[in-house]
């Protein structure tokens, strides 16, 4: 049982926070192996308590967004966000230095409130969430971004056929400073599109049968291990946007707002006015710091040079 | 008269802007003629106007077409708003 951590140079404090709340806390933020990483970013503090419904008093008047694509309710303020599932709010307020997520609702369940929750937690310390593959070899670290379903798991699976290896399969998190990218992820899941493009390679060159694997109900688990394990750290060199096969861009190199639209785009909204001021400052000095291309959808080969 | 939607996430780059819209997590980008037209849109276009063509080579019909269009474009989008006269 964890009361007390750090991750990522933020001190999380679950003192007050119930068992399943504690239990699902440490399922989503990979706690044990980031422990001691030090990060440019600026220490956070945050306290996550267990309390009862949420009082109206909590409830004040933002712009409120959603439900979006993950099913979330979202009301934003400039310090102050309430993030609700269907099972699960979680409110997020500034406090002091640091913030407090009281959390309220249904605990059994994936409480994918509080994950956001805290993850804008993390991200208001200055790093920048990275929803892409990533994956690095020879000293050279590439993020493979792109629309949902445009193959960033399938391209970065043949790339670590290609002698790549992983650092994340789908969530990182960015220190715009350094370039650092830490994974954060606990395995790879595989779509059933991209499983069935993945089975034969797989089988053929690593003697892995998927079908073996473990199930979410959505997608295949497929352990880090299985695959050439991870390297957990490393610094980014380049993002490549995966553009649908059937997409009239040419691959090439990215133009400055191109990237910076891919970057928005990997690393999603922010719910705090304080953390959106910033985001774009964060977005600006990355469009100078990496370089960027937009490559096809693979097909049999990541095309990773 | 105009003036910017105060949600939007701003990002100033070089000769272009790209524009977040948090309610709708659409992104836009403006060009360098389009970035001042954001910029200084709470002047009102004769002003605007008068910014293209000192800065740009454009003649003055160009120029009013080109603000014209784009603040209808960032008004259909939510980017901008329409003020009280």
């Amino acid at each position: 049982m964890i009361g007390r951590f750090t991750f990522l140079g933020t001190s999380f404090d679950l003192s007050d926070a119930s068992r399943p709340i504690r239990d699902a806390v440490r399922m989503f933020w990979d706690v044990a192996e980031l422990a001691d990483l030090a990060i440019a970013a600026r220490n956070r503090s945050v306290r996550v308590r267990s309390t009862g419904p949420l009082r109206a008093a909590q409830r004040r008047s933002f712009a409120v967004t959603g439900p979006d694509e993950r099913g979330l309710v979202i009301e934003s303020g400039a310090e102050h966000a309430l993030v609700m599932s269907e099972t699960l709010a979680a409110s997020l307020v500034v406090d002091g230095d640091g913030f407090v997520i009281d959390v309220s609702g249904d605990e059994s369940t994936q409480p994918l409130a509080l994950h956001v929750a805290l993850a804008e937690v993390v991200a208001s310390s200055g790093l920048l969430p990275l929803h892409a593959s990533v994956v690095t070899r020879d000293g050279r670290t590439v993020a493979l971004t792109g629309p949902s379903g445009a193959g960033k798991t399938t391209s970065a699976m043949l790339a670590v056929l290609e002698g790549w290896r992983f650092v994340a399969e789908d969530s990182s998190w960015l220190d715009p400073v350094t370039c650092t990218v830490v994974g954060s992820d606990v395995d790879v899941r595989l779509r059933a599109g991209a499983e069935s493009l993945l089975t034969a390679p797989l089988r053929a060159k690593l003697g892995l049968d998927l079908a073996a694997l473990e199930h979410d109900g959505v997608k295949r688990v497929v352990p880090y291990a299985a695959v050439g394990g991870r390297t957990r750290v490393a610094m980014l060199d380049e993002l490549v946007v995966l553009a649908p096969r059937d997409s009239p861009e040419l691959d090439g190199p990215l133009r400055p707002a191109e990237l910076a639209m891919a970057l928005h785009q990997a690393a999603g909204v922010p719910l705090l006015g304080m953390v959106r001021s910033a985001r774009a400052e964060i977005i600006r000095a990355l469009t100078i710091r990496l370089s960027a291309r937009r490559l096809s959808s693979p097909s049999g080969r990541s095309g990773l040079a | 008269m105009y003036e910017r939607n105060p949600d939007v996430i701003v990002t100033a780059l070089p000769g272009e802007t790209v524009l977040l819209d948090p309610a709708t997590r659409a992104l836009f980008t403006l060009n360098a003629s389009g970035t001042v037209v954001w910029e200084r849109i709470e002047e009102g276009i004769d002003v605007l106007v008068d910014a293209i063509t000192a800065r740009f080579a454009v003649d003055v019909d160009q120029a009013r077409a080109d603000a014209t269009k784009t603040v209808a474009e960032l008004l259909a989008a939510g980017l901008v708003r329409a003020t009280a006269p």
